[in-house]
């Protein structure tokens, strides 16, 4: 869901995420102001509160959503355009900042969970905005209530101006203001938490998927280069702190040149596609590492693994993969064969030796006829 | 300041993507600690002033108190232990429990008392679990979760009953409709301002890392990892884009295809790693070579890499590659103590009425006839329907 969200968003044009904002306050805004209204339609709720304060607060909501309307008729027909909307996305800010708190106000900043629900458009704000506009409307917002709060201090107003200790009495007009408390604290919270999932799953998906991205070769799926050599690297450390053994197999496809220019690039990225798959299929314990190194070059790390098992995988890779026909349609079926160069680490190799001397095995099994696998026997000697 | 600023963020960064569970513990607790010494300081002053020691219910007013201190004693002894694993990079799910249940609780259950829909503690609340869920995974935060909820509920259930007055710690609601006491005012303000302020600029933090890895994101997809040039997918979206483009305007398109020269024996002979640095350099030759907004440059697949030049035609098209292969000739590469030059050949085709899938094979056959005619090369010709002429050889 993340995934299809934050897909969405990249993929927003500057207008969309206008009309996104409006598509989601507006029906907020009509909440408040039914709200609101019920307690001035009520007479004997209207006695208990200061209706004109609560007049005002409507008003200044109802113009909010009519300038959400206006927004929206206007971008409505741009929606698919790719230029930025600095001035509408600036506007609506504003708008559905300065809306929410004028909703907050009369009923008292502190003492309500208006203020969630004000933190809860700012998390929805962040999400879809770029930071510039985002921090204008907060600004203006928090000057809006730093302005209420001198206007307290100075006796001009009430805290909580709407509302009269009636409000608060159990008596028959208790249950619009109790109403109005439930609707911001469980609405405020449900739609905060739900927000916040957003913000955060959406964020956690999109380093997941960067972190993948980065450690996977994107033909084959198999671990890259970078992937590979860290994971060398820790494995090498472990090594020679716990004595275990490990080896590290490279694996280069036999004149893959050729098959690219004789088969041409797409069977050359399928027989890629089928070694990688051979590959990981020969690897079956989760602390082996399958990798494409670039090109045509693959590569194994087979921790707690000795020679001659090492050597068994070789083997059975090679068999498999002399069961696989390529080609056929226009071009004429082939067959592949790879060169293998395979060492253990005896300890104190660092890592850029142990991968020279498979490197050097490789390179002898390439310079020996190719379709072998070539293994560095023991200490220093070649075999 | 400003670099201090950036480098705590980065850290901060670091710490919900690598997401170590002792670090995690640790950062929960620095960070909650404040709070808890602030609700507790105001709350001793207020026991310690004879005016203002009514506000508080009188039978819970000292059982809180040492609940809050022994809830600060806790989380200093668990921020300790967290202290002293900061380096341990495996799971530690019973050291995230005990910090971040009590701590979690323990906020929720003072809110609770303090009389949850009218306090600025709802705000502090909040601000716990936000950097809660922006440090821990969600599984981990199951159990505090639904115990949350179940504490929730039970309170309402309770008041509801009324077997438990609402704000239970207070002797009455913070604010009744008729002003609100000096001391309320400033406990409110303070708290507000203590949580809000932060909790926005967390906000701040995350959504602009979320759209800073989300751009990062694109480009891994669209990038080679090794040139830092296009890589290949994008490079043909941007194909078959200009080559609308081209069709419509008729201005000049042209597609530069070059190899380097015998890249298998520089494997070969000096190792991969050599092999590696010569892409990377050629990536860098390309770039600098280009125009950055305009120009195309990508690595086709292994050693071949393509450039698509729009507004340039065949002329424009060969000094660009005259341009790449002096600069390549320039270069001096190094392995293993041995000096080595690399040459490339190229293949240039200016496309012709929009149709780039003919211009790139054009520019494919004309590096084919550079290789042929000995390899540092450049061969180019307009894409021409079927005839396709070498016009001009080097």
């Amino acid at each position: 869901m993340y995934d299809l969200l934050g897909r969405f968003i990249t993929g927003a044009t500057p207008a969309w995420r206008v009309l996104l904002a409006a598509f989601i306050s507006t029906p907020f805004f009509l909440l408040f102001i039914g709200l609101y209204g019920m307690g001035l339609v009520d007479q004997e709720v209207r006695k208990t509160l200061h209706a004109d304060v609560l007049l005002g607060s409507i008003a200044a909501m109802g113009c909010a959503a009519l300038l959400n309307l206006a927004l929206i008729a206007h971008l409505w027909p741009r929606r698919n355009r790719l230029d930025p909307a600095p001035k509408a996305t600036l506007l609506i800010v504003q708008v559905i900042g300065l809306g929410f708190t004028s909703m907050a106000i009369p009923l008292g900043v502190f003492t309500t969970s208006a203020s969630v629900v004000l933190m809860g458009v700012l998390a929805v704000g962040v999400w879809l905005f770029e930071r510039r506009p985002m921090l204008v409307g907060y600004i203006s917002v928090n000057v809006l209530i730093l302005l209420n709060d001198v206007g307290i201090a100075q006796g001009w107003w009430n805290y909580a101006p709407a509302l009269t200790p009636l409000s608060y009495d159990e008596g028959p007009s208790h249950w619009w203001f109790m109403l109005v408390r439930e609707v911001l604290f469980v609405g405020g919270w449900t739609s905060l938490i739900l927000l916040l999932s957003l913000l955060i799953g959406s964020l956690e998906s999109i380093t997941d998927r960067l972190a993948r991205l980065s450690n996977t070769d994107g033909l084959t799926g198999l671990a890259n280069r970078r992937a590979f050599l860290e994971l060398l690297g820790t494995e090498i450390e472990r090594h020679s702190r716990a004595g275990q053994p490990l080896c590290v197999v490279l694996i280069d496809a036999d004149h893959f040149k050729r098959v690219n220019d004789e088969h041409g690039h797409a069977e050359g990225d399928k027989v890629l596609i089928t070694l990688a798959q051979l590959l990981s299929s020969c690897v079956r314990s989760p602390t082996d590492l399958a990798a494409r190194l670039g090109g045509e070059e693959f590569a194994l790390i087979l921790p707690d693994t000795r020679r001659e098992h090492a050597m068994g995988i070789c083997m059975r890779l090679r068999r498999m993969l002399a069961e696989q026909d390529f080609g056929g349609k226009n071009g004429g079926r082939f067959q592949v064969t790879v060169s293998i160069g395979l060492v253990e680490s005896f300890g104190g190799q660092p890592l850029e030796t142990l991968i020279r001397q498979a490197d050097e095995q490789l390179y002898k099994a390439k310079s020996t006829g190719r379709d072998r696998v070539c293994v560095l026997a023991s200490e220093g000697a070649g075999a | 300041m400003k670099v201090r600023l950036a480098a705590w963020l980065s850290r901060m960064e670091r710490l919900i993507v690598n997401r170590r569970d002792s670090t995690s513990s640790l950062v929960l607790i620095e960070w909650s600690l404040p709070f808890l010494l602030l609700l507790l300081g105001m709350q001793l002053y207020a026991a310690s002033d004879a005016k203002l020691s009514p506000l508080y219910q009188e039978s819970w007013l000292w059982p809180t108190l040492w609940a809050q201190v022994s809830l600060i004693a806790w989380l200093v002894c668990m921020g300790a232990v967290a202290w002293c694993m900061r380096d341990n990079k495996r799971p530690l799910s019973w050291l995230v429990q005990l910090t971040v249940l009590p701590t979690g609780w323990g906020m929720l259950l003072l809110t609770v008392g303090h009389g949850q829909k009218d306090t600025t503690m709802c705000m502090l609340l909040l601000s716990e679990f936000v950097l809660m869920r922006s440090l821990f995974p969600l599984r981990q935060l199951k159990c505090l979760l639904v115990g949350s909820l179940l504490i929730l509920l039970g309170s309402e259930w309770l008041t509801m009953r009324n077997w438990m007055p609402y704000a239970p710690m207070l002797a009455e609601p913070l604010y009744r409709g008729y002003g609100m006491s000096w001391w309320w005012s400033l406990w409110s303000r303070t708290l507000y301002l203590c949580a809000a302020l932060p909790l926005s600029g967390w906000f701040f933090f995350l959504a602009s890392t979320l759209h800073r890895n989300r751009l990062a994101l694109e480009n891994v997809a669209r990038t080679d990892l090794l040139t830092g040039l296009t890589n290949r997918r994008e490079f043909m979206d941007r194909l078959e884009r200009e080559s609308h483009r081209h069709a419509r305007s008729l201005r000049p398109l042209s597609i530069v295809m070059c190899d380097v020269d015998h890249f298998k024996r520089i494997n070969d002979s000096h190792g991969h790693p050599a092999g590696d640095e010569v892409l990377a350099r050629i990536g860098a030759i390309l770039r600098t070579s280009t125009r950055a907004q305009i120009d195309a440059a990508a690595r086709y697949g292994g050693e071949e890499f393509v450039l698509l030049l729009p507004e340039t035609d065949l002329h424009g098209a060969r000094m660009v590659a005259e341009k790449i292969t002096a600069a390549l000739r320039q270069e001096t590469f190094r392995a293993d103590g041995q000096t080595f030059k690399v040459t490339l050949s190229a293949g240039v085709a200016e496309v012709v009425h929009g149709d780039t899938n003919w211009a790139l094979k054009v520019a494919d056959d004309n590096l084919y006839q550079a290789k042929q005619a000995g390899r540092d090369h450049i061969i180019a010709s307009v894409a021409h329907g079927l005839m396709s002429e070498p016009a001009t050889q080097r």
